[in-house]
């Protein structure tokens, strides 16, 4: 069995997580829960302890020891496309892969994420947005191997990736 | 995060500051938690390891279950399955980590990088082949034809902080000896002082 990597979420916050969350534990991942809510956290990886015995799941309150411990660094809403946020992490994300995950409620034409791979240049950054109401999600990056990473972990999430050739098209569906 | 990387490469080249600025994006740090892994067998050694902190263990498991160690890896040092690293084969090793680690991963695309763009990196890492086989050499040697005590000893003179940070079982491993050997060895050598 190969080593299980270590994914980091960053801004869990709502009940689109707890699924992501459970379906993530039962692939060959140790999660790490990122937010400054402790109780939220401890209720998440209670349920999820509960939903997948022997999950190996921790929330953690130190956003930069969560990206220093993760192979992958998952960011969760809008807010953690902050750019503080970003520029804290960027040194623990070197050479990293970095999932943008844009969950919009409803329709498209109101998302309001940016891309962030300016902002973290020696990361690969691959964005990933779906609405609620379908199990699509889109996903663009400039690397083609973490663009396959990322099309793996949306299938074992339960979702059907689609590549988009940019950031920008994803603004325009 | 890169101290122990600097100081080694600066003892055999010398770079400047905006080169090592670079030499750092090429590597991915991570913090590894006691008992965790990097590498277990069968996987592809897709990094080769420097460590900043704590200590790593590369070993095989045999047929039987038993463990063997190539090597520790202490603050300073190198760990990869070079085979798997070079040529995407799977891993015969196992690494992981004996305390709480921080270490930095570079992948084979960033390592041909680093020394195309930064070739005095060609040298160091020259030295530091030449100095492991030197010390391979003399550790099949010395297991071939060493006693016990004289293995434990050499192994205490190189890494002088390896029983206080290494379990017994692992160091009588290591050495090819007993635990109860190992055991006898040293209470002996105590009462010697």
């Amino acid at each position: 069995m190969a080593a299980k990597e270590t994914i980091a979420l960053v801004g869990i916050a709502n009940e689109i997580c707890t699924g992501l969350v459970n379906k993530l534990a039962q692939g060959n991942y140790r999660l790490l829960l990122v937010s400054n809510d402790e109780k939220q956290l401890e209720q998440l990886s209670n349920q999820v302890m509960q939903h997948t015995p022997g999950a190996e799941v921790e929330s953690i309150d130190c956003v930069k020891n969560g990206c220093w411990e993760a192979d992958i660094i998952v960011l969760l809403g809008a807010a953690n496309f902050e750019e503080e946020l970003i520029d804290r992490i960027k040194v623990f994300a070197t050479q990293k892969l970095v999932v943008g995950i844009s969950v919009h409620q409803g329709k498209i034409a109101a998302f309001k994420g940016k891309n962030i791979q300016h902002l973290l240049p020696n990361s690969k950054v691959v964005h990933v947005f779906n609405t609620s109401a379908s199990t699509e999600a889109f996903i663009a990056g400039d690397d083609a191997e973490a663009i396959q990473t990322v099309s793996d972990l949306t299938r074992t999430v339960g979702y059907h990736p689609t590549t988009v050739d940019s950031f920008q098209a994803i603004t325009k569906l | 995060m890169y101290e122990y990387l600097h100081q080694k490469t600066r003892e055999s080249i010398s770079i400047t500051d905006e080169d090592f600025e670079f030499v750092k994006t090429l590597f991915l740090p991570k913090k590894l938690r006691k008992r965790q892994y990097l590498l277990q067998q069968s996987d592809i050694c897709k990094y080769t390891t420097f460590v900043e902190k704590g200590i790593l263990r590369t070993y095989t498991v045999d047929k039987e279950g038993n463990d063997h160690i190539l090597q520790f890896s202490f603050e300073g040092w190198w760990a990869a399955d070079l085979y798997s690293y070079f040529t995407e084969e799977p891993s015969l090793f196992n690494i992981e980590a004996l305390e709480d680690c921080e270490v930095l991963l570079i992948t084979r695309a960033s390592w041909d990088k680093l020394l195309e763009k930064i070739p005095a990196f060609e040298r160091y890492f020259r030295i530091l082949i030449q100095n492991n086989l030197i010390a391979t050499q003399r550790r099949l040697m010395g297991s071939l034809s060493e006693t016990a005590e004289e293995k434990y000893i050499k192994l205490i003179h190189n890494f002088p902080d390896c029983i206080q940070r290494v379990p017994q079982y692992m160091i009588a491993s290591y050495l090819g000896i007993t635990r109860e050997t190992l055991s006898r060895i040293r209470s002996q050598m105590a009462n010697r002082k």
